[in-house]
């Protein structure tokens, strides 16, 4: 679909579609790796 | 000289924004809901009346994004939906009238938005040139989406079909559909009456050729 030049960018409320729809469940989290690493002995 | 930037600062709308588009009319394996899906970038997706736009392309990006061309898209009139209607690849669509909402980015055509709402469904005619009245199975669609097509009557034959205002209720929010007008009797000038009475004088007399030699045939036939 061809639109044309890009004139501007915006938000628009549409309060029909507010309230009819079921929030929206957030993305589940990226699960934390903890990486092990081996400490040397430090020596004083 | 002071510096000016020039971009522009973001416009509000407290109203959504209306557009047009085309969309082929889904319906669930199960026959609980009804959907829409793309004619173009959107062709393997299907969302229902009132949907959030996500990127059909697979990113996790929030749509629309500078960086893709993802969302959802509409035009501004209806006659710029229409003229795309007429490529062949897209007479069995149907005309949406949405409400854009969300974030948009606004191009001289129409809009690239996150949030949708179907107000409206139009209906073109059956492809044998009668009102669609039904949707039937075209034997499209994708994963737990069957794909539908609108048809009347008389063409629908042994098929499942469902009847329009079935597929509004299925698709909930309000959805209104309507269907094209019977053709109208066409008022043909004089010229064009006796360009049609010639055409119909043609057939009918390549009809009487063919009568005539099956006849001379069978004639031929029987004198041996």
């Amino acid at each position: 679909m061809q639109l044309g030049r890009k004139l501007a960018e915006g938000y628009a409320v549409d309060p029909e579609a507010e309230e009819s729809t079921p929030p929206v469940a957030e993305a589940p989290a990226e699960p934390r790796v903890e990486v092990e690493t081996a400490v040397e002995p430090v020596r004083a | 000289m002071p510096w000016r930037s020039a971009r522009r600062a973001p416009e509000h709308s407290e109203q959504p924004l209306a557009g047009f588009k085309l969309a082929h009319p889904m319906l669930s394996a199960d026959g609980s809901r009804a959907g829409f899906s793309g004619v173009t970038v959107g062709r393997g997706h299907v969302y229902l009346a009132v949907d959030d736009a996500i990127c059909v392309q697979g990113s996790r990006h929030a749509s629309p994004s500078k960086w893709c061309d993802c969302g959802f898209y509409c035009f501004h009139d209806v006659a710029s939906a229409r003229d795309l209607a007429c490529e062949p690849e897209h007479r069995n669509a149907v005309l949406l009238e949405v409400a854009a909402s969300g974030r948009y980015r606004r191009y001289e055509r129409g809009l690239r938005y996150s949030r949708q709402r179907v107000r409206s469904v139009r209906v073109n005619r059956c492809d044998c040139g009668q009102p669609a009245t039904v949707l039937v199975d075209t034997g499209a669609g994708s994963t737990g989406w069957r794909q539908l097509l609108p048809t009347c009557l008389a063409c629908v034959g042994a098929r499942p079909r469902l009847e329009l205002q079935a597929f509004a209720r299925l698709a909930g929010h309000g959805v209104t559909i309507s269907g094209e007008a019977a053709p109208a009797d066409i008022e043909l000038s004089g010229a064009g009456q006796v360009a049609l009475l010639h055409a119909e004088m043609a057939l009918l007399q390549a009809r009487l050729d063919d009568l005539q030699s099956r006849l001379d045939a069978l004639t031929r036939g029987g004198d041996t």
